[in-house]
């Protein structure tokens, strides 16, 4: 190859000064790199480049005579390297050779030739076998596309930012849950309390998982963890879910009486009698708000005898008359008096 | 779709982030403590790894568990122990990146999974593999590398030819850029890593402790970490201020020790030899290619002696941009994630790479000063059989006994290779700025490939597409004989492979060898 063609390539004729070629360079890589044309600008501008380097060594008197062939080089160079012409010529040539082809097949084929039944079973094999395969990498390829999608969300649910949690929750609540992010939710839930917003955002997305019942035992042990209105947003959920006894009876021992007069509220009619030990436990607070809900859930449970003391002193001491009079029913009702 | 790509500074000292917003221009990202930067450290406590802000406060009770300055240990064997465990720079910074893109997901709201990292110039491709993984450890699926310097120069964004001096706490960073109307060119990088702003603050507290009766703490001690925070504040307070009043914080000093006064020019003296060294680089370098501006960037660029130096013997020193020249390198990372919109980075390689031989001799592939992206292939014919070894080198020179280490990249053992066979090594570096090596082996179609990346990412969407072109023309020729039903179903599956456009990048490579296999039945196919 003579530098010549290096000036070609650059749009330039051979008598550009250094200055010219570096800015037909420029003007080119603007049209051709690869950030802005995108694959298909990656060949010619590695053509560009070559005439480019080619002509800097040149112009720096570094210049060897171009059109080179490495001495060192074993087997010829495989590269674009110094063949940009030749090759455009030979694809060119190529295309229209496989397009003369085409034009013969189609003739041939419209004549009604076939194959042969022998070469048939041979490419039937061929497409069958290749088939599968790619079928085979392109389902692979779609679990691992879901993979990477779900473990993008898992890495964010478990963000110590709230507002990253909250962006992981958004995407689950649109694109639903699958086992994997919802096991990997509970777990990290589980240890990591979750507050306001992301609790509520948490509770949304698992509403209508198979999972809830599992995220909401992950959540119990923090139940005296949560301030009173998280408690309260867990626990307006569990009635709507009509969560069982177990599910409201960690919040019975936190600090905020409204969280224990809510939870005693959604008490429900089947609890288990092993439950009435930690209600008897309760009639020993003294807040009106607690009491009421407490002893209506008694009176459907049959409080324990030794119960008795308390809620005689509740029928006759208890400055609420609504507590004094709940009392006194249960009183009456089971003989404990 | 205008999916965001954060540009990331991971300084030494400090790590920033920002976005470059269409229509908005860039935005410096803040943090969740309301601040533009966050320390580049990392602390183990009881919750785990923790980062930013919070290890530094970890800095004030357990400096022992505390870590920084692990951007220049990429790429090298250094390990901190870490609760009973060895961790690298890889497993040490993620916990700094997740931070940053948190905090972009945050300021965005919506998730980040592609960045652009700035590293220093001087970095090799094993330390930018190193920062790439460190970073998809954190969550980044996609990352750029653009070197500091010139990322500096994107967001100075003039025409004409200028030096970008880069000088920050842990490196000195040198690009000579040529700005044409939206293309910046690069002409040469050169950087050293043994000089930083630390540097000047470990001899400026040296001389604190001496002067001031406070013990000197080996280097390894936490408290000599403490002292060179305390040298740092004095040493940016005296660009300021004449004289300087300091006074060791309890824990540093038994009694308290005494308070002492440093003067400018005493701090001068005591890294004059420093600047000097400094500017012989810059002179060396100005002289070479004479260009119209001097630009710095980096905090320790700042130092009013090394200002004064460089207008004196250079050029009065020109801060790059509006929005001060500590955010340029992370304004210019943004600005790079739209890089060939507006404006377009030609960065080069600032190293050649090659084939070493038996005798050391470096055969060259890509050489130094080439435009990237950058590709090149080298074919060789085995005479005899047996394994023969590939090594990955950098450098033209020939490679000698003491260099070995540091010029060799990788060697690559290829086993049972038969007399005649052909071998074929194609370096690529993508235009992320990581080298991926494969050695391919065998005739054209069935190949076995043996990548050497330095990064284990794909990163190469676009050679894929390239790939696929040309097994699709053949499979085009090859089913040329065949009815049209049989071409259209042979075509479909090449085109298939296509759709492969997420999730794991080997799987790119297996519907290549699906491809392959299906050429090579083909071509043994019995007359029709």
């Amino acid at each position: 190859m003579t530098r010549n063609a290096e000036f070609e390539i650059l749009g330039l004729s051979s008598d550009a000064s250094w200055d010219d070629v570096k800015r037909a360079f420029r003007r080119l890589a603007r049209a051709y790199h690869p950030d802005v044309a995108g694959s298909s600008g990656t060949r010619k501008f590695a053509e560009i480049t070559e005439a480019y380097m080619t002509l800097k060594d040149a112009a720096h008197g570094l210049g060897k005579i171009p059109a080179r062939r490495s001495p060192r080089a074993g087997a010829g160079r495989t590269s674009g390297r110094g063949k940009p012409i030749f090759e455009k010529f030979k694809r060119l040539w190529r295309m229209i050779l496989s397009f003369r082809r085409k034009r013969r097949t189609k003739e041939k084929h419209s004549a009604g030739a076939g194959v042969s039944p022998a070469a048939a079973r041979f490419i039937d094999g061929v497409i069958a076998r290749a088939e599968s395969e790619m079928r085979g990498v392109l389902s692979r390829g779609e679990e691992s596309a879901a993979r990477v999608k779900s473990d993008a969300i898992i890495r964010r649910l478990k963000s110590r930012r709230p507002a990253v949690t909250l962006l992981a929750l958004g995407r689950l609540s649109r694109s639903g849950v699958s086992d994997e992010t919802a096991s990997a939710a509970v777990e990290h839930f589980r240890r990591n309390i979750p507050r306001g917003e992301v609790l509520e955002a948490l509770l949304d997305v698992f509403s209508n998982s198979p999972k809830r019942g599992d995220m909401i035992r992950a959540l119990l042990p923090h139940a005296a963890g949560f301030s009173e209105q998280e408690a309260v947003t867990l626990l307006a959920r569990l009635k709507r879910w009509k969560s069982g006894a177990e599910f409201l009876r960690p919040f019975l021992s936190h600090k905020s009486p409204e969280v224990i007069s809510r939870a005693l509220s959604c008490w429900p009619e089947d609890a288990v009698s092993d439950e009435r030990s930690e209600l008897v436990f309760l009639l020993r607070k003294d807040d009106e708000e607690i009491l009421i809900p407490l002893l209506r859930v008694l009176k459907r449970e049959h409080p324990p005898r030794r119960a008795g003391g308390r809620l005689l002193s509740l029928m006759r001491d208890h400055p609420s008359p609504a507590v004094r009079a709940l009392a006194s029913a249960i009183v009456r009702g089971q003989k404990l008096g | 779709m205008g999916e965001y790509v954060v540009g990331i500074d991971l300084g030494t000292r400090y790590a920033e982030a920002a976005v470059d917003i269409p229509g908005r221009g860039v935005s410096i990202i803040p943090n969740r403590w309301g601040e533009n930067r966050a320390p580049s450290m990392v602390a183990y406590t009881k919750d785990g790894l923790v980062a930013g802000e919070d290890a530094a406060r970890v800095m004030l009770t357990e400096p022992e568990s505390v870590w920084w300055d692990m951007k220049r240990r990429l790429g090298s064997d250094w390990t901190a122990r870490v609760g009973g465990r060895s961790l690298g720079p890889e497993e040490m910074l993620p916990p700094l990146l997740s931070l940053l893109r948190e905090d972009a997901e945050a300021f965005l709201d919506t998730f980040v999974s592609s960045c652009v990292l700035a590293a220093p110039a001087h970095f090799g491709f094993p330390e930018r593999g190193a920062l790439a993984r460190a970073a998809r450890n954190a969550g980044f699926e996609r990352v750029r590398i653009v070197n500091e310097p010139t990322a500096a120069a994107l967001s100075a964004g003039i025409d004409g030819r200028f030096l970008v001096m880069d000088f920050g706490a842990g490196t000195l960073d040198m690009s000579l850029v040529e700005g044409d109307g939206g293309v910046f060119q690069v002409l040469d990088s050169e950087g050293r890593r043994d000089i930083g702003g630390l540097d000047i603050d470990r001899l400026l507290a040296e001389w604190l402790c001496r002067n001031a009766g406070v013990p000197l703490s080996r280097p390894d001690d936490p408290r000599a970490s403490l002292m060179t925070r305390e040298a740092e504040n004095v040493k940016i307070a005296l660009s300021h201020a004449k004289r300087v009043t300091w006074r060791a914080p309890a824990g540093l000093a038994a009694d308290g020790g005494r308070s002492v006064d440093i003067e400018r020019a005493e701090f001068e003296s005591l890294i004059y030899h420093l600047m000097e060294e400094i500017l012989n680089m810059v002179v060396k370098m100005w002289r070479k290619y004479e260009p119209d501006r001097l630009l710095t960037v980096g905090g320790s660029s700042g130092i009013p002696l090394l200002r004064r130096m460089l207008a004196e013997r250079v050029r009065e020193p020109d801060r790059v941009g509006s929005s001060g020249s500590e955010y340029a390198v992370v304004a210019g990372s943004a600005l790079y994630a739209h890089q060939g919109r507006e404006r377009l980075l030609i960065d080069v390689l600032s190293e050649s790479l090659g084939i070493m031989n038996a005798d050391g001799e470096v055969v060259p592939l890509l050489r130094k000063g080439a435009p990237l992206p950058a590709r090149a292939r080298q074919a060789f014919t085995a005479s005899g059989s047996g394994s023969i070894e590939v090594t990955v080198a950098r450098g033209e020179r020939r490679v000698r006994g003491a260099d070995r280490a540091g010029r060799i990249l990788q060697t690559l053992t290829i086993d049972k290779i038969s007399d005649g066979e052909t071998v074929e090594v194609d370096f690529k570096i993508d235009g992320g700025g990581l080298l991926h090596v494969e050695v391919k082996r065998g005739a054209n179609t069935s190949r076995r490939t043996i990548s050497l990346d330095f990064d284990d990412s794909d990163g190469t969407p676009c050679d894929l597409a390239s790939e696929m072109r040309i097994r699709e023309d053949r499979i085009a020729k090859l089913s040329g004989g065949y009815p049209g039903d049989y071409r259209a179903r042979l075509l479909n599956i090449a085109k298939d492979a296509r759709l492969l456009k997420n999730g794991d990048p080997s799987l790119r490579w297996q519907a290549l060898a699906v491809l392959d296999n299906m050429i090579a039945e083909l071509e043994r196919a019995p007359a029709k």
